[in-house]
């Protein structure tokens, strides 16, 4: 997946969260962040469908546990876009 | 992204001690389309010192809101707190728990109670009024449901407003586009559609029962609003009932309620001529060139002129800021046989070549108003930038495009907004304009006095009563000039103090030979045995420099001696805005006693003992109760 995607997504993830700068990984577990609870969950949600332009299914994102994995929830629904 | 996160760096910057103030933020943030980015700005916004961002020269003004939503309302928070800045507020915000609205409005000891909100925001959304099992055979089981809703909410509202001074904003409920489709027959829809509007009916009916609560046409103003209602996965999981596009409307309208409860509406708009309230060019097409009235486009100017003659109807100052002949001018306004404004309308003009950022701020000196109370209204993107980087506090906006779409440009921002107009309101450029003449009658004298001998100046005074209440409400929030304490009372302590055997308030009325005034002041007292105090006296500055305030306060002291008070005590504090009325007290005989902890409220005391002496000969007194 490209380098960008994973970029926004963790810039994203950084934002919602207050963390710093880069502290964020593809490994880091989503309950082991600061400030994780459901009410930023579902505000990354809607961050990531309005900045980057996709549509997730709550269901799967829900479901994710770290980083890596809904960097690569949203590379599907990014190539489910642009394969129509 | 990039530019997003841009935004948002700025917005950490700001929350760094030293940061410097930041006056473009709110700007950039309007123009935003990306709702996630401006619940992050909001949210973070938080932790920014108020007057780094907020707009004008003034301090911001505090205020507490609380948000207690039928649904998961967490977004509104950061969106609402945006808003609230453009207009200069700096909010306190408490949510409450998602769908906690009625166990918050009913427990004294809540933490909604605690909070004591100034502004209470009441979302509501279809699950507050639809009953859990929809019987479709049956839809009267629905209207006994929501009726019930309305009834239990009605009362949960009724008593936190008798234990807490807020006014309150409820709203009129969207209906889910799931639910008329539950029902196959378009009879039943019908019927569900007659239902519905009921309720809505019934909640737009709550804002007449009581002063102090308000409803939101909300449902109306989703009609033009391009968005779905919900978000399903949302609404499913989490109970977030509105689609973001509908929070942030939400927000936007509940910002300007906000605004209107702390006396934050705007007074004057200042309108350009040419390409504004006509199309084509006075000086170049002639009176009988420019288009205006009949087919389009001239239709659309003329319905424009009339959206802002009923901005005056309502209490709106108009003025005229034109590049052009101010004779011409003239003739227009008073012979073109088609305007909806003419030259009574306007309460000022500066027609003439003087750069616009200059004519601005002589009207707001004329009209004795603060630059923050103007709109600026012109097709010029050139004379929209001068007066928006210039003079700081007046609104801009640019009326660019289609004639057709000024209406909705100048009037979509609220500017205007209050909670109710009052009779004076009504009448506000008649009295302007009769000072216009008064002045001139003035220069005719050899000596001021003769001619304030002249006026034969009439003040009434009299208890607050129902008819007052709302002027000298509006009087006690909204005066900024000769005002002696800030924020004034707010509406709901001012009826509290109307009502209590300790205190009295006092409205008081002035009238001349040029016109009658109306209520111009009022008076806030608290009741002691040995001494009474004056907590706030307002008057408007239409009415300066004619010594009512002194007549009314030799009122006030001879009728604290004649209840036995020793002495009279009053309260004032340096606003920032309140020079005029800075020096009067001390003038009046006061000693300034400091003040109680070193804060800003000053006291003053004066003995009664042997009477006072301070009603100007040339005004004469009536009091219209014998209690007061």
């Amino acid at each position: 997946m490209s380098d960008d995607l994973s970029t926004d997504v963790i810039g994203l993830v950084e934002t919602v969260t207050d963390a710093a700068r880069d502290s964020v990984r593809p490994q880091s577990r989503f309950d082991g962040l600061e400030n994780w609870d459901s009410l930023r969950a579902l505000r990354l949600f809607n961050a990531i469908e309005n900045r980057l332009g996709v549509h997730l299914d709550l269901r799967a994102y829900l479901k994710v546990a770290d980083v890596a994995a809904l960097v690569e929830l949203v590379a599907s629904a990014a190539a489910a876009l642009g394969a129509v | 992204m990039a530019d997003g996160d841009a935004l948002l760096h700025r917005i950490r910057a700001l929350a760094q001690p030293g940061a410097a103030r930041d006056r473009g933020l709110l700007g950039e943030l309007a123009a935003e389309t990306d709702i996630s980015l401006l619940i992050e700005a909001g949210r973070l916004l938080g932790g920014v010192p108020a007057a780094l961002v907020a707009p004008g020269d003034q301090a911001p003004r505090m205020l507490r809101v609380a948000v207690a939503a039928s649904f998961t309302a967490a977004a509104l928070v950061p969106l609402l707190r945006v808003d609230l800045l453009r207009l200069g507020i700096d909010a306190e915000i408490h949510l409450c728990g998602a769908g906690r609205l009625l166990p918050e409005l009913s427990d004294p000891g809540s933490e909604l109670a605690a909070f004591r909100p100034e502004v209470l925001l009441c979302p509501l959304h279809d699950g507050f009024l639809l009953p859990g099992r929809l019987d479709v055979r049956r839809p009267q089981t629905l209207a006994e449901a929501a009726s019930a809703r309305i009834e239990s909410l009605e009362g949960a509202l009724r008593a936190f407003l008798d234990r807490v001074e807020a006014t309150a904003l409820v709203n009129t409920v969207p209906l889910s586009a799931v639910v008329p489709r539950t029902f196959v027959s378009f009879r039943g829809r019908a019927a569900l559609g007659r239902i519905w509007r009921e309720q809505n009916g019934a909640l737009l009916g709550l804002a007449e029962g009581g002063a102090r609560v308000h409803t939101l046409d909300l449902e109306l103003l989703l009609v033009s609003h391009a968005g779905p209602l919900t978000d399903a996965r949302l609404a499913a999981f989490a109970l977030m009932a509105w689609a973001p596009g509908v929070e942030r409307l939400y927000a936007a309208e509940a910002a300007k309620f906000c605004g209107a409860v702390a006396g934050r509406s705007r007074k004057c708009l200042v309108v350009d001529l040419d390409n504004s309230l006509w199309g084509g060019v006075l000086g170049d097409d002639g009176i009988g060139g420019v288009e205006v009235g009949g087919l389009y486009p001239g239709g659309a100017y003329l319905d424009f002129q009339q959206r802002i003659k009923a901005l005056r109807e309502q209490g709106v100052l108009l003025a005229i800021s034109s590049k052009n002949d101010p004779g011409l001018v003239g003739e227009a306004l008073r012979t073109h046989p088609v305007l909806a404004l003419r030259e009574e309308d306007f309460a000022a003009a500066r027609v003439g070549w003087k750069p616009k950022d200059a004519a601005v701020r002589e009207i707001a000196q004329e009209l004795n108003l603060g630059l923050d109370t103007l709109v600026f209204a012109d097709d010029s993107a050139f004379e929209t930038e001068l007066v928006r980087g210039s003079v700081p506090g007046v609104a801009v906006v640019r009326l660019d495009g289609d004639p057709s779409s000024f209406p909705a440009k100048l009037l979509d921002a609220g500017y205007f907004d209050v909670l109710h107009t009052t009779e004076t309101d009504l009448q506000r450029t008649e009295l302007y304009r009769a000072r216009v003449q008064r002045e001139q009658a003035a220069q005719a004298y050899s000596s001021v006095e003769d001619y304030l001998r002249g006026l034969g100046l009439r003040v009434r005074i009299a208890l607050a009563d129902e008819f007052t209440l709302p002027r000298i409400i509006q009087l006690g929030l909204r005066t900024n000039q000769f005002t002696m304490v800030k924020p004034g009372h707010s509406e709901a302590r001012t009826r509290q103090m109307a009502h209590s055997a300790d205190h009295l308030v006092l409205g008081f009325a002035a009238a001349d030979r040029f016109s009658d005034e109306g209520l111009v002041g009022a008076v806030w007292l608290a009741l002691g045995e040995q001494d009474w105090t004056i907590e706030n006296f307002a008057m408007s500055c239409r009415v300066f420099s004619r010594g009512i305030e002194h007549a009314v306060l030799q009122h006030v002291a001879d009728t604290a001696a004649e209840h036995g008070a020793r002495t009279l005590t009053a309260h004032f504090e340096h606003t920032g805005r309140n020079g005029a009325a800075a020096g009067f007290y001390a003038a009046a005989g006061f000693r300034e006693l400091g003040a109680p902890a070193g804060g800003p409220r000053l006291r003053y005391r004066r003995g009664l003992a042997g009477g006072v002496s301070l009603r100007p000969d040339w005004i004469t007194l009536e009091r219209e109760d014998s209690r007061v």
